[in-house]
This record gives C-alpha cells, sequence and structure tokens, in this order.
C-alpha cells in the first residue's frame, strides 16, 4: 500500500516511492539518504507528535509532518481503518500498555489473524481467535495490519 | 580535524553543519607550507543553503592542490555520496575516513585498499579524537598532492549518452571553459537552477532522482567488499539513553529539569564571580577617587571609566558559565534530542525547538540569551531568535516591577507583575510570527541529523567556551568605548550637573552596549539620559520600558 510517510506509525517500515518537496529540500534529502527505493523506519515520534525520527542507512533523521507527508513510501502495513473485510495479521498495536492489553483480551496481539466481517465508518465487527467484537473508531485506529498470506494469493 | 592539522584551536560541534563559513589555517611539514582551507560540512553540493553554497563555490572557482573528503565511518555509505559529488567536480580528491574508534566499538570492518582500487584515489583511516592514523593522513597529504583527475562512469547507459552529448556542447563554449564540462552536464540534467542558467539549457525532465538513486546503487556496489557492518545491534546504550530522552512524558521532564539546571546554574554559580568583580573593581574606583584632588575628573575617571568597565564585566562569569554548560549539552548530543523534543509547540510561532533554550534563558538576562542564539544553525531561525528574545521580561527588570506594582497597583501587586510576564511572553510570541511573516516566506524544515552520544572533552569545552567568551568580552568593549567616545561631551555635561553626576556615566556605558539593565536606569531616571539611551539601545523593547520608567519616575517626583 502506497501512502505519505508521515501516516506510517513508530516501528513500521516503508521503501520510498518518490518525494515531492521543492528543491532546496530533496536535494538535502538525497544527500541524506532519502532517495526512491531505500528502505526507511519510523523510529518513533516526539512526545507533542511531531517531528518524528527517521532512520535510513543506520541515521536517525528528524523530519516535520509537513514535509514527511511529501514522501510517498510503499508499506505492507495497514491502519485497520482503511482495511478491507477480510482476513489479516496483526502487526503492531501503536498504543500504550493499557491498550494493548486491553485489546490482547480480545485476542488482537501483534502476529495474531483477524477477520474483519462489517467495517462501519466508525466502528467494525471483527472475529478473532477468542470470539467476535465490535472495535471503536478509537481502538481500530491504532491497530495495523498486514494482509495475510491467504488474502495475497487470491 | 582543522585544528589538528593546523594547530588551531577552533570549536567542533557534534553537530553536523557548525562552520557556516571557511576558516584558513596553514600546515607546515619538511619546508612546504600548506595553507589549510576548512569548509562548511554539507552532505550534498547543491546551491540550497548557505553552508552548502560556500562549499561548491569555492571548490569550483578557487585554485586547489587537493581536496580532502572527511567522511564519517559509521555513516561511510552516506558520506561517499558527497565524495561522488565532489569527483564529478575534480579529481585531485583525498579521503580520510574518520571517526575509526567509534567504528571500531560497533565492530565496523574496513578495507582501505579495496577501496582504494574501486574509487581510484588515496584513502586513509583514521580517527581526530583519538589521534589514530594522523600521521599517516599528514604524510599522505604531501605525498599525493600532485593531483590526476579520475571519472567515474557510474550512471546508465541513457544518462552517460546524455551527458557525453551535453558535454560536447560545453566544451565548446568558450566562457564555459573553467568549469568541468561532465560536471556541468550532470548538474544540467538534476536541474540545478544556477547552472542551468550558467548554460542556458534548461531540460524539460529532471533527473535528479535517478541521478541520486545511481550514485547510491554505486557506492552499495563498492562497500559491499570493502565494508562490514555487523547485523543490527538491538539495543545500544545509544537507543536506550535516546528512549529515555525523547520518551512521551519522561521526555518533556528531563528537557525541562535541564532548562531548570542550566538557569540555575548560570545564574547562581556565576553570582559570586560578578560580585567579586564589581566589589573588586569598587575598590579601585574609590582609590582613583582619593588619588585625584579634582572632583570631576575623579568622577569621569573612577564612576565613568571604572564603572563601565564594571558594567561589562559583570555579565562575564554568567556568560562563560552559560557557554559551558551549552558546550555540554552540544557536545553531548542532547541538544538536537532537546529541539526535537518541543519543536512542535515552537514551531507553531515559527520557530523550532531549539530557540526554546534561547527565550527561556532570557528570564534570566537577556544578555545571555542573545548571545546563546550564537549556536543556532539556521540563519532564519537565529536571526528571529535574536530578534524577540528582548520581549521575554529579564530578571533585571522584576525589581522595577515590583515598584511599580506596589506603588499604583498595591492591592493586586502580585496578579500584575503576573501579567506583565504573562504579556512578555505573549509580545515574544506575536512579534516572532510577524517577523516570520514580513521577512521569510515558506515552510521552514526541520531535517536534523540526531548524532550519536559521546562524552564531552575537556579540552574541546574549554575551546568552546572561551571562543564564544571572548567574543562577547570583545564586542561589549567595542560598544562600550564606541559609546563613550561620541557620548563624552555628554558625560561631562551631565557629571557636571547637580542630579546627574554619579550614574549617568555607568548608565551610558550600559545602554551603549545594548544592555537593557533597566534597574540602574531606574535609581536616576532623567531626560537626558533617557534620551541618550534610546538613542544607543537599539531594541524596540527597551525603549518601550524607559518610558514607562521615566513615566514613573516623572510622577513620583
Amino acid at each position: 500500500m502506497i501512502c505519505p510517510l508521515s501516516e506510517l506509525p513508530a516501528g513500521a517500515k516503508g521503501k520510498i516511492i518518490k518525494i515531492d518537496l521543492p528543491d532546496r529540500f530533496t536535494e538535502r534529502l538525497y544527500g541524506l539518504g532519502f532517495v526512491p527505493g531505500e528502505q526507511v523506519e519510523v523510529v518513533r515520534k516526539a512526545p507533542l507528535g511531531d517531528p518524528t525520527v527517521y532512520r535510513i542507512k543506520g541515521t536517525e533523521i528528524t523530519l516535520r509532518d509537513s514535509q514527511a507527508s511529501e514522501i510517498s513510501v510503499e508499506s505492507d502495513i495497514t491502519n485497520l481503518s482503511v482495511a478491507h473485510r477480510g482476513e489479516h495479521v496483526v502487526d503492531f498495536l501503536s498504543g500504550g500498555y493499557r491498550f494493548r492489553e486491553n485489546v490482547d483480551r480480545m485476542g488482537i496481539s501483534p502476529g495474531s489473524r483477524i477477520r474483519v466481517l462489517v467495517s462501519h465508518v466508525n466502528r467494525k465487527f471483527i472475529e478473532t481467535n477468542k470470539g467476535k467484537f465490535w472495535l471503536p473508531f478509537g481502538k481500530y485506529k491504532k491497530i495495523f495490519v498486514r494482509e495475510s498470506s491467504y488474502e495475497r494469493k487470491k | 580535524m582543522f585544528n589538528l592539522l593546523t594547530g588551531m584551536k577552533q570549536y567542533v560541534a557534534n553537530w553536523p553543519g557548525v562552520t557556516v563559513e571557511k576558516r584558513v589555517g596553514k600546515l607546515e611539514k619538511e619546508n612546504r607550507s600548506f595553507k589549510v582551507v576548512d569548509l562548511p560540512g554539507t552532505y550534498t553540493l547543491g546551491a540550497n543553503s548557505l553552508d552548502e553554497k560556500i562549499t561548491r563555490d569555492y571548490l569550483i572557482e578557487e585554485e586547489l592542490e587537493i581536496v580532502v573528503v572527511i567522511a564519517d565511518a559509521v555513516k561511510l555509505e552516506r558520506s561517499l555520496y558527497l565524495l561522488f559529488q565532489v569527483l564529478e567536480m575534480r579529481g585531485d580528491v583525498i579521503l580520510a575516513i574518520n571517526s575509526l574508534n567509534e567504528a571500531k566499538k560497533e565492530n565496523i570492518f574496513i578495507d582501505p585498499e579495496e577501496l582504494r582500487q574501486h574509487l581510484g584515489i588515496p584513502v586513509f583511516l583514521m580517527s581526530a579524537y583519538t589521534g589514530e592514523g594522523v600521521k599517516d593522513f599528514v604524510k599522505g597529504i604531501f605525498k599525493y598532492s600532485i593531483g590526476s583527475s579520475h571519472v567515474h562512469h557510474i550512471f546508465s547507459k541513457e544518462l552517460e549518452n546524455k551527458i557525453t552529448e551535453l558535454s560536447s556542447i560545453f566544451r565548446n563554449k568558450e566562457e564555459l571553459k573553467d568549469y568541468d564540462s561532465r560536471w556541468l552536464s550532470i548538474k544540467v540534467l538534476e536541474g540545478d537552477e544556477e547552472i542551468c542558467k550558467l548554460t542556458g539549457i534548461n531540460l524539460k525532465r529532471n533527473f535528479s532522482s535517478e541521478i541520486s538513486q545511481l550514485r547510491y546503487e554505486h557506492i552499495k556496489y563498492i562497500l559491499k567488499e570493502s565494508y562490514k557492518k555487523p547485523g543490527k545491534e538491538k539495543w545500544g546504550i545509544n537507543t536506550a539513553t535516546d528512549h529515555v530522552f525523547t520518551h512521551k512524558y519522561l521526555g518533556l521532564a528531563i528537557f525541562f529539569s535541564f532548562m531548570y539546571l542550566v538557569f540555575e546554574i548560570t545564574f547562581t554559580f556565576g553570582e559570586p564571580f560578578a560580585l567579586m568583580i564589581e566589589e573588586g573593581l569598587g575598590v579601585l574606583g574609590s582609590f582613583i577617587d582619593g588619588l585625584i584632588s579634582i572632583k570631576w575628573l575623579a568622577d569621569v575617571l573612577s564612576e565613568g571609566i571604572v564603572g563601565g568597565v564594571v558594567a561589562v564585566l559583570v555579565f562575564a562569569p554568567n556568560i562563560f558559565i552559560l557557554f559551558l554548560i551549552m558546550g555540554i549539552l552540544e557536545e553531548s548530543g542532547y541538544l538536537p534530542r532537546a529541539a526535537f523534543v518541543v519543536d512542535k509547540a515552537m514551531y507553531t510561532l515559527k520557530l523550532s525547538g531549539r530557540s526554546f533554550m534561547s527565550l527561556l534563558l532570557g528570564f534570566g538576562c537577556n544578555v545571555t540569551s542573545i548571545m546563546s542564539t550564537r549556536s543556532i544553525s539556521e540563519p532564519q531561525e537565529k536571526i528571529v531568535t535574536a530578534i524577540v528574545s528582548p520581549f521575554i521580561s529579564c530578571s533585571a527588570r522584576l525589581p522595577v516591577y515590583i515598584m511599580i506594582a506596589g506603588v499604583f497597583f498595591s492591592a493586586r501587586a502580585g496578579i500584575v507583575i503576573f501579567s506583565i510576564y504573562l504579556f512578555s511572553i505573549f509580545i515574544t510570541a506575536v512579534s516572532s510570527i510577524f517577523i516570520n511573516k514580513l521577512l521569510f516566506k515558506g515552510k521552514p524544515a526541520m531535517i536534523m541529523e540526531l548524532p550519536r552520544y559521546r562524552t564531552p572533552k575537556i579540552s574541546s569545552l574549554i575551546q568552546y567556551t572561551w571562543n564564544r567568551g571572548k567574543h562577547f568580552l570583545k564586542k561589549s568593549w567595542e560598544y562600550y568605548f564606541n559609546s563613550f567616545d561620541s557620548d563624552l561631551v555628554l558625560v561631562l555635561l551631565s557629571c557636571t550637573g547637580k542630579y546627574y553626576r554619579k550614574l549617568c556615566c555607568k548608565n551610558r556605558a550600559f545602554f551603549g552596549a545594548n544592555i537593557c539593565s533597566n534597574r540602574f536606569y531606574m535609581g536616576n531616571g532623567n531626560f537626558i539620559d533617557f534620551w541618550c539611551c534610546c538613542k544607543r539601545s537599539n531594541c524596540f523593547n527597551s525603549f518601550y520600558f524607559n518610558i514607562i520608567c521615566t513615566g514613573w519616575r516623572f510622577s513620583s517626583c
């Protein structure tokens, strides 16, 4: 899936596809290793949410969201909010300890399989190995999934 | 690195892009001497920022014997990107791979022989921090100072054809004789504005993305055999420290406690020294006073000259301590993290996290605040921070507030003082936005590298502190004597007057040095002083404050 770099959560990795910034920024970004085809990792967000540290070629570079949003990356990680109906593998959860414990009780943890059954704008009905649950928007937007191998074959 | 070669005392920060102007030194050995020029450290050779432009123009225009590209052993891939850009311009290049000590710590293996064969230029491994390999490198400079050209055909066939095509056009042009035609063609293909204008060729398509991709591909190919990095370390000290310092809650807490410490240490540790200077020179002043029997001359000497010197020197301990702490923060690598942590809050004011620290220091003293902006690397940010920081209400104004609030609003003095502080922050914020709107356009970026943490070296801390502190002394000295000269008549005039005899000379020295210490002004507010002060001090802030002070003074008289 292709999305702006700024939308990847901390811990995710993506491949740079295109950089759409003014020349004065792109030149410096190229020098730092931000070239199409390169793998970039989101290390962490600042305490106030912006800017973000990215790791590229082994160095840590900070970018503001206003720049990162102009860099498109390809990542196999999708936010559950844009995931289609069907089976997915949970990649990781971008929430705190409480949140992780909470969804763990529903059977949602990194590596587990979930199936989206009904998808509304503000809630989703999902099936896990522990049963079927309604997930509100506040929760599912913190869950990131990979397409499962089953879907890829299709 | 530069200091090692030339034996000069230049501060080297743990923050990329610290040199913004070129520095010149001399290297002498075996009856031969070299002029060594330290160019600003950059990532690329575009012409987009000041440091990049200085470096590039120098490399194009000057007659150089040899260019040394200093690469970082830990981030060799990226450093070689710059090397290739230099190689496109000229062939007389030496590659020095620095920070070998840190690479060894991370078990990185570099084969200089392999690199030498691929690149066709001399390659040296060294560490400026420990001094390892430096001698070989210096020898190398002398040995290889006769240049040879080396062209790397690293681009795809399609691009190489285009380059040859363009090169042949450029080679026939008389006005482009001084430039390397291959370099010109690459720059045109990259869509470099300056070169396009120079050559008059503007291609519709911009190949910059492909070109940089191909450069990296070639670098990867070279490094495959000559550079070995062990698999990713999971949880090094660097990562662990970073995790704490930039943590969601802890990071902010650490940031504020560090800022508090900077503030506290600067002003409490400096206080005894400042007192010592004041007392010591006060004794000298009264000694002179007793020595000379002519009253007005004694006044001018003791109050004017000695008093003026005191006025400047009193700030020196604070400033030196401030720079020492700033040096520690910068050298250790914390400062970029601090900037990162509070960046968002400051970005709403179009400033960055880095300027937060300067502004905070302003609550103690505006002089230290303005001085600390010297280490902000973005020029736009530096200017704006320096302009707005006098609006922050400094501690020297507090006695004045207390007096005004006590006289006029005795019942609600606390609230009044508090709101004055709030107002000063508000004015700072508004003027920052206003000045940015007025002078600068576009969204400022924060493309910043977070350097590795490192233990500060005492020798470089001393260099850092002395270099910056010295600058303050020199500048305030100049200001003081300039204002003293031009105001000499006024000084004499006021010294003979009944009211203004004593402190006005001191005052003038203060404001001449553009130091807004209004409490001294308060003591003997009078019109001549007020007028000179406003004339001398070129910040509006002290202007508006002087009006308030004078108003109060007149009304209380």
